[in-house]
């Protein structure tokens, strides 16, 4: 008897061992050939993400725009003639995982270049591996400090202290003489409060008093409730990129706070009205993409989103992605062959025009577009809108 | 007013921890197991209650019903699978499984549903207000829900014939066997009810908490917790020990850095069980060996 139970543990230590590692693992249908510069043969390019663990929805919005600029570059014959194909390494958030896969990449897969990965701490820990293998990086996160200094290593997001710069640029604009800061515990968030406590001062605003809040938790009622209290003439929220940004946002008008409310670019996807219900049409955040009023290519770029994922408003994050890979393209077809240290050169030298803004790197800084590029917008009735005055 | 406001919102968070206190009670009580993945356990019948109400269910009863049937029967295919193969390990290589289960739990349900927390419309809308302060139905369901399932499960373990064989079984399995306690059907049974009731809970509280995403870890922490303070092996003793945790949170928090709330309240849990090993409310001396 005792040893048909030994056997049925096994067999259950196995099945979960299996399971977990199903749900952790490499993503092997996107496995590719080597990269050749035969004509007509694919380029791949790696890419580096959290599509599981506690930040898998960071990584699974970037995979869904750079899915979407893959096949809209291949669909119109690809790059100097070469489809596009992207490899995918699930780093789960975890540092150690995302070394362990930009080296895979870099050395197993031998590509060129590498997309992601979008979180602070992954993205600081293999940034300096790019220019060790000599390996094109584009970075996902908001942070230029980790790419500057570099050959290799570019990002295109908005840098988190210009978001700081348009939100306490809109306040004054308003108008407003002092705030409160309400912010995500968390390295993102932790930058945002010192940014903006900076910007705050140099605009003249006084920070009446400054919250942090823990992302995983659901109950701000306290945070609100002293914010309230202080009853300043502006909140200024600075967001974790989940769901708790919006509860946030509803424990502050549940307080009672009639005064204005203004977000980070956390504070510009759809989760907001879901989940802050009526309380989201009284936010304002100052955002890299003009959701309230698409123009051009960013209407372009929404309608097919919208076409290809079910009618879904691309995320901040899945644009960020999306222009990643048209970055990397277009750096790929100037460079004219598809090697590293050529094809960082070549993006240095673009001077890229994209929907959030024009990149413009130097030697010194590998950041994305300034404040200037930031939007205003809001929501009403659930849906996005321009700010009501 | 203020402190009244954070009174109330600390009476839901400790009701919402209570609610899984409860689960982990249940099924140590019964089992002498402590089972870790009742945080996940709350999330996944959360997220079965989006998909019903998704699929245009709108009946609220007939909702929570489904859901906690099929809590149930998670409940003895979980027993089946992860605590029964451990059995002749002990109750040591039980709860490492349960351990490993809240991986596949919370992964599994991140590959079915996504990882984003979704919103869920509130079970019960409205609320009432008492000048300033305001309290929504949702939250006074969760309480009466918590009181109920205490009261209930007290009268099942400490009343009923089977909920004695059950406590009987995991006190001595060989003496509860030699009587006639058919010891594996009251194990899966025990697992079926914390799992039905975690169910339950997943319903009730998305409204609040959102339903899915990350938070399976938070509820097992902060409901094992509420618990141990209170003391594991009395019903009274979790669910007061909960609602204490919630309080005592939420007015931490108006008065200290966020980040600080946390290790002031397990700092304060481990000399509270250094001054009293068996909880706050817990039965002096211990059932379970």
């Amino acid at each position: 008897m005792r040893a048909p139970m030994r056997g049925r543990s096994a067999l259950a230590v196995l099945a979960a061992a299996a399971l977990t590692a199903t749900a952790c693992g490499t993503s092997d249908s996107n496995k590719s050939d080597a990269s050749s510069d035969g004509a007509g043969s694919t380029y791949t390019i790696g890419v580096l993400n959290s599509t599981t663990g506690e930040l898998g929805a960071v990584g699974q919005q970037e995979a869904k725009g750079m899915d979407l600029a893959v096949e809209e570059i291949n669909a119109a014959g690809g790059v100097n003639g070469h489809q596009l194909k992207l490899e995918t390494v699930d780093d789960q958030g975890s540092v150690n995982l995302a070394t362990a896969g930009f080296k895979k990449l870099a050395t197993s897969s031998k590509v060129p270049i590498v997309i992601g990965p979008g979180i602070s701490a992954t993205a600081k820990a293999v940034a300096p591996l790019a220019d060790q293998y000599d390996v094109t990086q584009i970075l996902l996160v908001a942070q230029p400090e980790v790419a500057n200094g570099t050959k290799n290593v570019f990002e295109v997001p908005l840098p988190g202290k210009a978001n700081a710069e348009a939100v306490v640029k809109y306040a004054s604009s308003k108008g407003i003489k002092n705030a409160s800061i309400i912010w995500a515990n968390n390295p993102y968030g932790q930058a945002g409060n010192s940014d903006i406590t900076a910007a705050a001062k140099s605009a003249g605003i006084s920070i009446v008093n400054s919250e942090g809040f823990d992302p995983a938790k659901f109950d701000f009622t306290a945070q609100a409730g002293k914010v309230a209290s202080a009853n300043p003439e502006a909140v200024f929220l600075w967001g974790a990129g989940g769901a708790a940004d919006a509860l946030v946002l509803k424990a502050v008008r549940a307080s009672g706070y009639k005064g204005k409310v203004i977000g980070d670019l956390t504070y510009s996807t759809s989760t907001i009205p879901e989940a802050a219900g009526e309380a989201a049409d009284s936010v304002v955040s100052l955002t890299a993409v003009n959701y309230g009023a698409p123009e051009g290519e960013t209407k372009k770029l929404i309608d097919a989103y919208k076409a290809r994922y079910n009618n879904e408003t691309p995320t901040v994050l899945s644009v960020y992605a999306y222009v990643a890979v048209k970055l990397a393209a277009a750096g790929i077809e100037k460079a004219g062959k598809f090697e590293g240290p050529a094809i960082s050169a070549a993006i240095q030298s673009l001077n890229f025009e994209s929907v959030v803004g024009k990149m413009e790197y130097t030697d010194t800084y590998r950041g994305g577009p300034n404040a200037d590029a930031f939007k205003p917008v809001s929501f009403k009735n659930g849906e996005f809108a321009p700010p009501a005055e | 007013m203020h402190i009244l406001d954070l009174l109330v919102s600390g009476l839901t968070l400790g009701s919402i921890y209570a609610l899984v206190a409860l689960g982990f009670h249940l099924v140590f009580k019964m089992t002498g197991i402590i089972d870790f993945a009742q945080g996940d356990k709350v999330v996944i019948g959360g997220l079965l209650g989006l998909t019903l109400v998704q699929q245009g269910l709108s009946t609220v009863m007939v909702v929570l019903l489904l859901v906690v049937v099929a809590g149930l029967l998670l409940g003895i295919a979980y027993d089946a699978i992860v605590i029964l193969p451990t059995q002749r390990n002990g109750a040591l290589a039980a709860m490492a499984a349960t351990v490993g289960m809240t991986l596949v739990l919370a992964h599994g349900h991140h590959l079915v549903w996504g990882p984003d927390p979704k919103p869920f419309p509130p079970v019960f809308a409205g609320g009432i207000e008492l000048g300033p302060l305001r309290v929504s139905f949702q939250s006074m369901v969760i309480w009466a829900v918590v009181v109920a399932v205490g009261v209930g499960l007290a009268l099942l373990m400490g009343r009923s014939r089977t909920g004695r064989g059950m406590v009987a079984a995991a006190t001595d399995p060989l003496a509860a066997t030699a009587v006639g306690v058919n010891v594996s059907r009251m194990r899966a049974l025990s697992f079926a009810l914390a799992f039905g009731l975690a169910a339950l809970a997943g319903v009730l509280v998305a409204p609040i908490t959102l339903a899915g995403g990350s938070i399976g870890t938070a509820l097992t922490i902060k409901g094992f917790t509420g618990a141990v303070l209170g003391g594991l092996n009395s019903t009274k003793g979790v669910v007061l020990g909960a609602l204490l945790l919630g309080v005592v949170e939420s007015q931490l928090a108006a008065v200290l850095p966020n980040g600080n709330v946390d290790p002031v309240v397990f700092v304060a849990l481990v000399i509270i069980l250094l001054l009293m090993p068996n909880g706050l409310f817990g039965l002096r001396r211990q059932r379970l060996a």
